[in-house]
């Protein structure tokens, strides 16, 4: 009986965080002569169309946007997850001085919010002369000081009798990361990259702030953000509606391919 | 370094005394050098100009930068001619936010966890199915409020409101409002990172301090708030940090669905304007020192609570 209560529940909450979404997806549907009736929620799309999506492709600009979307986060993860692997390693299973103080300082910095850094990286970046580039966008933030602790909590369960042997073995250290450590460690990669290519995907606000410094690179989100075909009132509103969508989908095909790792494992909760 | 350099033969234990150093820090030399520049250079050259009146103009043109106290006069004395009333407005408005959030994403992230937990099957299903609108980005998100408490009469929430004898609102363009409309759909739904950690530390309680307890006694509610609560005490207080943190940085849906107006400007919206809107460097980065240091008094509180407390670590 208890059993039944809580999938009701369950059900009855994630019906309701879906219902915004639905209603999304039925704008985004509609035929994009209807003027909808002023008193009626619409639960069901009217006229039932894609144009509205081959709209939202036309958008100017939305393939450069949408390389330039791939390429930030695709780049992005890869770089900030090769730092995060060599420093989370060092900082797991290597022995040296200074590694107490080093962990101590990086941990320190998470407590610091990006965005007080906001405005002196705006500064840095415009003096390296990278601000007009995609680059402008990636390399501020590739050591990621979140992540590295992840992938350190991780790799600090890895025994360190592996590894010895492996040296035995006459391993170097980029060995020994790369065909060993790597390996053992597959799920918290894994949460890491989805992690990771979600919120690089997702990003607005740095991009917009590189606009601001008079970049020229669009990204999905910005160009959805600010797209008004100026097709008419309600028209317009769909062809947004498609648009969000569009850029919504290949977060959530991601999702669903990997969320068995990352579900399955606890890697969360290592966080603090 | 010099040791290493020096072939006497009795400096060999040296040699190898320092060899993982050597190796260490040529592994994290690149990222540790790059971070100082983004961090640490970028932490000091805030603190800098915030005490300078240093600005967009004035970097572009290289003109003379000024030291100044005035950015901390601005906020700090009342009676100053140039008092920032509006920081103080934006302050109050992002801690109505994360004394809300905070609540809401707990308890709901509390709820929905427990309740996974006790199923006996399809813990995941709804683990994912759970936990996936944290995944869909701000400007979607902001898209998605602003379809939901949209103004016409068919929204979804005047029909809502409608439904239950109401007149029709206009949400997302009245003083009264706004805020509401932002907030409502983040408390109910925004629990799903919230929801995770929950999870991962009630799954791993103990089963027989639960089954001990039942025993004594029939009331789920009681072995919840006697036996489990206690239990993943950290988990608890990680998260509350966790919400106050984000909750004061909010900008989001601020700035994408309202813009600030109708008494919605949160205070890194209102840094991130004064910067990048009106070019005042330096008055903005002394805005951001002072939110930094109220996020700061909350995570030293927060490593107080989880360290001087003697729970059993469930973890």
């Amino acid at each position: 009986m208890f059993q039944v209560i809580c999938i009701v529940v369950l059900s009855i909450i994630a019906f309701c965080q879906m219902l915004p979404f639905y209603l999304k997806l039925v704008d985004s549907l509609h035929s994009p002569d209807l003027i909808p009736d002023s008193d009626k929620l619409y639960l069901w799309p009217e006229g039932g169309t894609l144009q509205n999506y081959m709209m939202a492709l036309k958008v100017s600009g939305f393939w450069t946007a949408l390389g330039n979307t791939i390429f930030h986060s695709v780049v992005f993860t890869g770089i900030s997850l090769f730092i995060a692997i060599i420093m989370g390693y060092v900082l797991a299973k290597m022995r040296f001085r200074g590694k107490k103080f080093l962990s101590n300082i990086l941990l320190c910095t998470m407590m610091v919010p990006g965005e007080v850094l906001m405005i002196p990286n705006y500064i840095l970046v415009m003096n390296m002369g990278i601000n007009y580039s995609i680059w402008g966008l990636i390399l501020p933030g590739i050591v990621n000081v979140f992540g590295i602790f992840l992938v350190r909590q991780y790799m600090s369960n890895i025994p360190q009798s592996v590894l010895e042997s492996a040296e035995v073995d006459g391993c170097n250290e980029f060995r020994k990361i790369f065909n060993i450590v790597v390996p053992m460690s597959k799920p918290i990669l894994v949460t890491y990259i989805i992690l990771t290519f979600v919120s690089t995907w997702n990003e607005y606000l740095w991009p917009m702030v590189m606009q601001s410094s008079g970049s020229t690179v669009e990204t999905l989100q910005l160009i959805m953000y600010k797209f008004y075909p100026a097709l008419g009132n309600y028209a317009d509103g769909y062809v947004r509606s498609a648009g969000m969508i569009l850029i919504t989908i290949p977060i959530i095909i991601v999702y669903i391919i990997f969320q068995k790792y990352f579900l399955e494992q606890n890697n969360l909760s290592g966080m603090k | 370094m010099n040791q290493l350099e020096t072939p006497v033969i009795r400096s060999a234990p040296k040699k190898m005394k320092y060899r993982d150093e050597l190796k260490a820090y040529s592994l994290l030399g690149f990222p540790i050098a790059w971070w100082t520049l983004f961090f640490v250079v970028a932490f000091f050259t805030a603190l800098t100009f915030s005490f300078t009146n240093v600005s967009l103009r004035s970097l572009a043109t290289g003109s003379k930068i000024k030291f100044t106290l005035d950015n901390y006069k601005n906020l700090l004395a009342v009676n100053w001619k140039d008092f920032d009333q509006r920081y103080w407005d934006s302050l109050g408005i992002t801690i109505l936010w994360t004394v809300v959030m905070s609540i809401g994403n707990n308890l709901m992230g509390l709820l929905c966890a427990f309740l996974i937990s006790q199923l006996k099957r399809g813990n995941r299903f709804f683990l994912a199915l759970l936990f996936w609108p944290s995944l869909v980005s701000g400007v979607v998100g902001s898209d998605v409020t602003k379809l939901v408490f949209g103004s016409d009469n068919n929204s979804l929430a005047n029909t809502l409101l409608r439904f239950f004898g109401h007149e029709p609102i206009q949400w997302l363009t009245d003083d009264q409002t706004a805020m509401l409309a932002l907030m409502i759909m983040p408390f109910f739904f925004g629990f799903c990172t919230k929801m995770l950690i929950y999870y991962s530390s009630l799954i791993a309680v103990p089963k027989d301090y639960k089954e001990a307890a039942s025993l004594d006694t029939d009331s789920r509610f009681k072995i919840f708030t006697k036996i489990t609560l206690p239990l993943i005490q950290n988990a608890v207080v990680l998260n509350l940090l966790l919400s106050i943190i984000d909750g004061f940085k909010i900008l989001g849906p601020m700035q994408l669905v309202t813009k600030g107006g109708y008494g919605t400007e949160s205070t890194m919206l209102y840094i991130y304007n004064t910067a990048f809107e009106d070019g005042k460097f330096g008055r903005a980065c002394a805005y951001a020192t002072v939110l930094f240091v109220i996020i700061l008094v909350f995570t030293l509180i927060q490593q107080k609570l989880s360290t001087s407390k003697e729970v059993e670590d469930v973890e």
